[in-house]
């Protein structure tokens, strides 16, 4: 295991936080460090394209894709950075989710088609998966894809498709042979959002957040090249994609600059004239926190690296997301019990006021995003498999134990 | 032994209380309409106030002498668990609170808190030493009711100038911030402890009916939703969540109302009791609200679902009467 950074790694991060602090623009920032989750779509796209142009809207990906080619080490730096800036973090469902899925699975006409837009931020993307009745079991989902001559034809619904509303493409999960297994007849399809037959009806959530949605697909007509991969690989795509996206949900980037942030509401509040920081109980928590937050860390660095792990490589992804979250809402707990009494109140996620974005001295900026952040953390461990599902795949696939 | 179960005469209280608030103000109350927008008053209008007024609630605790019913705190606290199960305005248990004041001083308006004529709201500090304070509810109230450590202080509703609307975390109640002057008197206050330690218990008990309402629903859920061809509740994991929920609030049922019992009683370490009740209630709510919303998936994390009504609430009383950070002193400082 080598982890040192070597005299190249800080040269490279000089490198990555002058080209951030010459092109974020600073509203943006703000904007993130009041409130970075979910982002401001509007945000999102800017930023991505700002870092297309320079080479790196995706640098996870293979170089003839738009990838950077970076060591293990560049992108662990390059992400330090972004959040560190309060930059944005970048597209979940796009560049992280269907771009790798489109890179192994799809045709190359597929990758010329979706890959360049969804690098310049120009085409948001949705995920299909879950259904009212095919949550945790996704399996058993219903929604249905008939070929009718060129044309698959769709029928059926989804639930919590997140972004849907802005979304251009969604990437849909439907059953093409009902009398396959579940998981064999499942496959994926590309779906333009404005085709006629999708309905989209958003879902408020419990933090006021309109960002969820469910999606009707009421015969709903996509050419037959929108498939990815072949009928009845559905399910190897998904696989593919969560796994990807669980090796991002450790959340070690966003986990850590919210501590940061506790730590700076903790030195400006006061109890009985002494600094939060300062009182032993405090102090402490923050530091237990800290330790976990710096195994993340190794573990995170562990697997970009490639590095043989002692368990199965989905335990130990499910492990680092069990981790991820829950630490997402312990910091988010700090931070608010931090703030004592004030965090009575809660600010509109839109909120762009003078006294949110520049702070007051007794509303400081710090204090706006941190309930919603409250909010939405108890998503955490339920996007993306929920923390029960994730322990069944750790001790199904670390030990064999149980079938769930 | 003692015995902290309710006996035939307050079960019948519990049971018309219950009966009244699911009629009335049940929480599918707050989930919103069509149009998104949630009732006004959290369905806490004016004639359903005067309504509990002449059910009595506002002087149970109060001596029969006086014009209330002369139960003791117990029984009122038996009332704030069933509000808490609701998430009913804090209003109603401060204004419970302040006919106590009120008794005390010998006060002419003790008919009208008892009679629902006047209304009573939480005011809370937002930050120590501040002039800023956040008024729960307060729109339309008569006075508000400050409790700060062991000191509790009515004040009329004139005392606080330039009060602006703002968001709460708990959108089942308004917030406004107000100013309070330094100058402004309260119309009464008591230092003794003994009102304050009244208001901690009815936080505590509205927290132990939210974490067992929050459990009600969470074990309803798992009966009912299937995965796997199963109800959720057949899986270990969700079936653990469930009892120790029951766990929670089991043990903040019974340090909420052994503190009660030695309120009433005088015991020498009641302040004590108290601060671990508050403690212990208020850690079973949150601990209870997070697990109802785990074990609904997706669907917990939406306004259409009530389990986010039992976190928020949870939150907002826990933050009342009584910073933690105090409370941990007071168990540091008496208990050990
Ligand atoms: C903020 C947010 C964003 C989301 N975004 C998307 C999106 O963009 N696209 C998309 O397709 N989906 C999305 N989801 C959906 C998410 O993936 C599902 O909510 C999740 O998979 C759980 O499914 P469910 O909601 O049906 O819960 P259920 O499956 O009904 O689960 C209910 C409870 O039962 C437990 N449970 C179920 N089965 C078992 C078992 N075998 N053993 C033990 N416990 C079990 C679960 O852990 C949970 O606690 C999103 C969800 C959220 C909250």
């Amino acid at each position: 295991m080598h982890f040192e950074p070597s005299p190249g790694d800080v040269a490279f991060r000089a490198d990555v936080r002058e080209f951030i602090r010459q092109h974020l623009p600073p509203d943006m920032a703000r904007r993130s460090y009041i409130c970075s989750q979910p982002p401001d779509i509007g945000d999102f796209r800017r930023w991505q394209r700002i870092l297309h142009d320079r080479g790196w809207g995706a640098p996870h990906w293979p170089v003839e894709y738009g990838g950077t080619g970076w060591t293990a080490m560049q992108r662990h730096i390059f992400m330090e950075e972004i959040f560190r800036a309060d930059a944005i973090d970048y597209g979940w469902q796009g560049t992280h989710m269907i771009g790798p899925v489109l890179i192994a699975f799809g045709t190359e006409e597929q990758r010329r088609r979706f890959l360049p837009p969804m690098l310049r931020g120009e085409e948001i993307w949705c995920q299909g998966f879950s259904e009212p009745n095919a949550g945790s079991d996704l399996a058993s989902l219903r929604t249905r894809a008939e070929l009718a001559g060129d044309e698959w034809v769709i029928h059926g619904q989804k639930i919590w498709t997140s972004d849907a509303a802005e979304a251009d493409w969604g990437f849909f999960l439907v059953r093409t042979d009902p009398h396959a297994k579940p998981q064999r007849g499942i496959s994926m399809l590309l779906v333009p959002m404005n085709a006629p037959g999708v309905r989209v009806r958003p879902i408020e959530a419990l933090n006021g957040g309109r960002d969820l949605n469910e999606v009707f697909l009421d015969g709903v007509r996509v050419p037959r090249g929108n498939l990815v991969g072949e009928a009845g690989q559905g399910w190897t795509c998904a696989k593919y994609l969560l796994e990807k996206e669980r090796t991002a949900s450790a959340y070690l980037y966003r986990n850590r600059r919210e501590l940061e942030k506790a730590r700076e509401i903790a030195r400006a509040e006061t109890v009985e004239g002494v600094r939060l920081i300062d009182t032993p109980e405090f102090a402490r928590r923050i530091a237990r926190v800290e330790a976990d937050l710096l195994a993340l860390e190794w573990s995170v660095l562990r697997i970009l690296a490639g590095e043989k792990n002692l368990h199965d490589a989905d335990a130990v992804v499910s492990a680092l997301k069990i981790r991820g979250a829950e630490m997402q809402q312990r910091v988010a707990a700090l931070q608010l019990d931090a703030l004592g009494p004030r965090a009575l109140r809660v600010f509109a996620q839109g909120d762009r006021s003078a006294e949110v974005i520049e702070g007051t001295s007794l509303w400081p900026a710090y204090v706006p995003g941190r309930l919603g952040q409250f909010l939405y953390a108890r998503a955490a461990t339920l996007y993306g498999g929920t923390r029960e599902i994730q322990k069944n795949i750790i001790a199904r696939r670390a030990f064999g134990l149980g079938s769930g | 032994m003692i015995d902290l179960l309710p006996s035939e005469e307050q079960q019948q209280i519990i049971d018309s209380v219950a009966g009244f608030l699911e009629a009335q103000l049940p929480v599918t109350r707050l989930r919103p309409g069509p149009d998104g927008a949630r009732p006004a008053d959290a369905g806490l209008t004016d004639a359903l106030w005067h309504h509990i007024a002449s059910l009595g609630w506002f002087g149970l605790g109060v001596s029969e002498a006086q014009g209330g019913a002369g139960y003791p705190i117990v029984v009122e606290m038996l009332v704030a668990r069933e509000l808490g199960r609701h998430a009913v305005s804090p209003s109603v248990t401060a204004t419970m609170a302040a006919a106590h004041l009120a008794a005390r001083g010998g006060e002419t308006s003790l008919a009208s808190l008892i009679g629902g004529e006047r209304r009573v709201a939480v005011a809370n500090r937002v930050s120590a030493g501040g002039d800023e304070y956040h008024l729960i509810d307060g729109r339309g109230a008569d006075c508000f009711l400050i409790l700060e450590e062991t000191e509790t202080r009515l004040y009329h509703a004139s005392a606080f100038g330039r009060t602006r609307p703002v968001m709460s975390l708990d959108d089942a109640v308004t917030l406004d911030r107000a100013d309070l002057p330094a100058s402004a008197q309260p119309l009464l206050r008591d230092a003794t402890g003994d009102i304050a330690h009244r208001v901690s218990l009815l936080n505590s008990a509205q927290l132990l009916g939210v974490a067992e309402a929050a459990l009600r629903l969470a074990v309803d859920y798992a009966g009912a939703r299937e995965q796997f061809g199963q109800a959720i509740g057949s899986f270990q994991a969700i079936k653990h969540s469930c009892a120790d929920m029951a766990v929670r609030a089991e043990a903040a049922y019974a340090q909420t109302f052994f503190a009660g019992l030695s309120q009433g009683s005088r015991r020498p370490d009641a302040a004590y009791q108290i601060a671990a009740a508050k403690v212990v209630s208020a850690d079973a709510a949150l601990a209870n609200a997070r697990a109802c919303i785990q074990i609904h998936g997706g669907i917990g994390f939406t306004a259409e679902c009530d389990a986010h009504v039992f976190l928020k609430r949870a939150h907002l009383l826990g933050q009342l009467g009584g910073e933690r950070r105090w409370l941990r002193s007071t168990l540091l400082g008496s208990g050990v």
